[in-house]
Parts: C-alpha cells; structure tokens; sequence
C-alpha cells in the first residue's frame, strides 16, 4: 500500500469545496481513501466528495481505499472504518491463484506417464513407490462409480475437490477419516514417494492447458499420447513434474469454488478401455425462468479415443431437468440422437422429469451463464 | 496546513478476525498433524490452508436430483464408448 508522503499533499490553500458534500449522518456508509498521512500522524482523507483530517491511530497502515461509517455527527465528526473481509479474502485467494497457474497442469499428461507405469512389463518399480502407485490407481474412477446420486456424491468427494474440509471436519467431530481413495491424497503420497527424484518437465508440450476458467467452454483433455518408459531417474522425475502440476490445478477448481461467483469443476481420471480418461464436470449455480428459480448449469465432458469429444449441458432445477448432448463428430451426434429415449428412460428413473432432451453436432459455446446455444460445428 | 474539516477515524478491533478465520487458524495446525498422520504433507501457506478447508462438493445431499442427472448421463456417454453400446458402462 502507498501513502503520499505529506509533501506531496495538497498545497495549504483551502480545500476546493466539495460538489457533493458529505451528509455525516450517523450510520451512514460511505467511500473513502487515502490521501496522504502528514507528520503530526493525521491522516488526509476524501470521503465522497469531501477533504479531511482525520486523527487515526498512529500505528496502522490503512489501506488505500476503504469505507467509513459515521458513528458521530458534529463538527468533528466521528468515522468508523468497515474492513470488507469478503475483499480481503478475495484479494488473498486471487494471489494464491496467481502463484498456482504457472505450475499447473493438466491430468491427461500424468495419466499417460502412469498408464507407461502401468503397460511397461519389466519396469522395476522402486518398493517406496509402489505401494502408492497403487493407492493412485484405486482412487481412479469407473464409469460404475457413477450408477446413481449417491455414488456419484461419493466420486465428487473422492476427487480431491474436499480433502482438506474432510481434514477439518474430521477434527471438527473427533471421529476417524480414510483418505484411501481420495485422488489428491494419493498425488500428494505420490510426489512425497518421488522425492529423490527431481521434477523434470517433458520435452514435449504434452502438459500444456490453460487452468480451469469457469467462464470459457470445458478444454478438449484427450489421452495424452504414450509416452516412452524405461524407469530411469528421468521418468520417475517427469512422472512427479507431472503429478505437482496435476496438484496445482487441483488447487486451482478448488479455489474457484470458494470465488464469489463460485464454479466447482471437477477433472476425474476414469478407467477406460486401453487408457485412462479425463472426466470433466462443471456445476454452476443458474436461475432459470421468469421467476429466476435457482438451479444448476451442469457441464460434462469427456474424450474418448473412438468417439472424439462429447458430453452433455444439463440445466436442473428442483427435479426438472433438460439436457442438450453435444458432439464434435457428426457420425457421433446422430447416435446420441438414436438413444434419446433411452437417457430419457435414465433420467426418469433416476427420479428426474425430462423436459427437454435434444444433441447437437459441434461444441456449447463458452458461456455457462447463457442460456444454452450451441455453436454448430457445421457453420 | 488547510481548512479541511477534521475528523477521528477508528479501526474496529476485530478487523482481522472474521469468525471462520479465527475457526481455520485454531484448527489448522490440527488439519496438518492429521494429514501427516495419513502420509500426507500440506501447503506449507497457512492462508490458502485455509481456504483450501473451505472447498467443497456443491450439494452435499446424496438425493439431489444434480448427482442423479450426472449419473444418467455419464452412464449414457460411457454405453456409447462401447463396442455395440451396450454394456452399460461398467468394466
């Protein structure tokens, strides 16, 4: 914070008199900042329109702009500052982002490196590794893992988006916890495991994504391509370079959920067939209507080798549900048109009413607020 | 040194004490020893500790009708993966 030295102040002239005086009363809030702080301690304010002196404790640093209350009229009046913690914390939570995207990367590059670990037949596994490597691959989901609302709470839990809350919470209510399947405890264990190994970034650009960004379209996160392993020091080192970044971007979704607009998006490493998959969820709070009922705007994503791209938009409010599939190859779209009927049947039976069940061929446009259009890859 | 109006300015003494941070700071040396107990070691920052115990899922209720739409259609994106598409996703 910079406050003017005195000599730069105002000359001693009378103030201008201010357009819109101040009305100083009691309770009243208004905008103020700082001036300058003059030897004698005073501090050399504008609140409103207006200039002032104010004896203020000698020992704080204020911050440049702020609010006032008046807590006495008068000819000397009396001002209260108001800290706004929400901007404090804001302002702290945007530093802690700032320090976290230049180390962040994606999840496809370490699931390549561990899929390597995993298909290379004579690699010889340092004992300190692996056992967490096999913790890391039991906190990896399955498409069973999301049969219905409560294993799919579960899976959200397990992903990593509230290990440090279930910590708390824990101490909280003084009972036990199991981390076992939490995916950031396991990346955590992983790179504490790799310690002798000194992060190595790879050679290629396969990390390269920009961090999550609530306001653009999910990132396309296919299979990274497959990377060669020979298990050397310079692999164990690229495989922990690639789980530090997987941990900062992890840090990144959950630092947006606590944002004043707050999004929650999710990045699950799936099993799939032949290779490990990036699950991508987004939920963000939406109203909807004429009456701005509350809802969410749910975005799903995912990229599997066969089918490129695809995923689905769901708007939900109370039980209502419309879901608009999308996806990036045209052959693909008209088979998600061919099963409306059956996701319809899914979601009924998940207890959800259908109003509206449609795909598109292309990608939603990048804008989760909106009111769902789709951008035709056709146009 | 002017006419400006005078005036007192007071700081409100607890303006660094919101209550969910006086909650996080007493129990984030806890959060740690915990988790070092799990094999696990935290951000060494104190404040995005914090922060971090803040975060998570967005509805907490195992019923809600989000969690059970997310299911329908991970189920449904997982059964075109499939050769023939039809095995439902499980593996």
């Amino acid at each position: 914070m910079n406050i003017e030295p005195a000599s730069r102040l105002a000359p001693v002239s009378p103030a201008p008199a201010p357009s819109h005086p101040v009305s100083w009363i009691v309770g009243s809030v208004h905008p103020a900042h700082v001036l300058g702080r003059y030897p004698d301690g005073r501090v050399a304010l504008r609140v409103d329109d207006e200039e002032l002196l104010a004896e203020a404790p000698p020992d704080k640093v204020l911050p440049h702009a702020f609010r006032v209350r008046v807590t006495r009229a008068g000819t000397k009046p009396e001002l209260e500052l108001i800290r706004d913690e929400s901007d404090d914390d804001e302002a702290a939570r945007t530093r802690a982002l700032l320090a976290l995207i230049p180390r962040q990367a994606g999840l496809a590059g370490l699931l390549a490196e561990l899929h390597a670990v995993h298909a290379a037949p004579d690699t010889a596994i340092p004992a300190q590794i692996q056992p967490v490597l096999a913790q890391l691959n039991a906190a990896m989901a399955s498409a069973s893992d999301f049969s219905d609302a409560a294993s799919v709470l579960q899976a959200l839990h397990s992903s990593g988006m509230s290990m440090e809350a279930r910590l708390l919470r824990a101490i909280q209510e003084n009972r036990n916890l199991s981390l076992s399947g939490d995916w950031k405890a396991s990346l955590l264990r992983l790179t504490a495991a790799l310690s002798h190994y000194p992060p190595a970034a790879p050679v290629d650009s396969r990390s390269d994504l920009q961090p999550p960004q609530p306001d653009r379209e999910l990132p396309r996160q296919p299979r990274a391509p497959r990377v060669p392993w020979r298990g050397n020091a310079s692999d164990w080192g690229r495989l922990h370079h690639a789980a530090q970044g997987v941990i900062a971007r992890q840090t990144i979704a959950q630092l947006q959920s606590g944002a004043k607009s707050p999004t929650w998006q999710f990045e699950i490493p799936m099993h799939g067939r032949g290779g490990l998959d990036v699950l991508q969820i987004r939920f963000a709070p939406t109203t909807t209507g004429a009456g701005n009922e509350p809802g969410w705007l749910i975005q799903v994503a995912i990229d599997f080798p066969a089918l490129g791209a695809i995923g689905a938009e769901i708007r939900i409010v109370e039980n209502r549900v419309r879901v608009q599939f999308w996806a990036e190859i045209s052959a693909v779209a008209r088979r998600i048109e061919s099963s409306l009927t059956t996701i319809t049947d899914r979601l009924q039976r998940q207890g959800l009413v259908v109003e509206h069940a449609a795909c598109r061929y292309g990608r939603p446009e990048p804008s989760p607020g909106a009111s769902g259009g789709l951008v035709s890859a056709t146009a | 040194m002017t006419n400006r109006r005078e005036a007192r300015l007071h700081l409100p003494a607890s303006q660094h004490d919101s209550s969910r941070s006086v909650t996080t700071q007493r129990l984030t040396p806890l959060v740690r020893q915990l988790a070092a107990q799990h094999g696990i070691t935290l951000t060494p920052d104190t404040g995005l500790l914090e922060w971090l115990t803040q975060a998570n899922v967005p509805v907490h209720h195992p019923d809600s009708p989000a969690y059970a739409a997310i299911a329908a259609v991970v189920q449904q994106l997982y059964t075109l993966s499939s050769p023939g598409g039809d095995d439902g996703g499980s593996r």
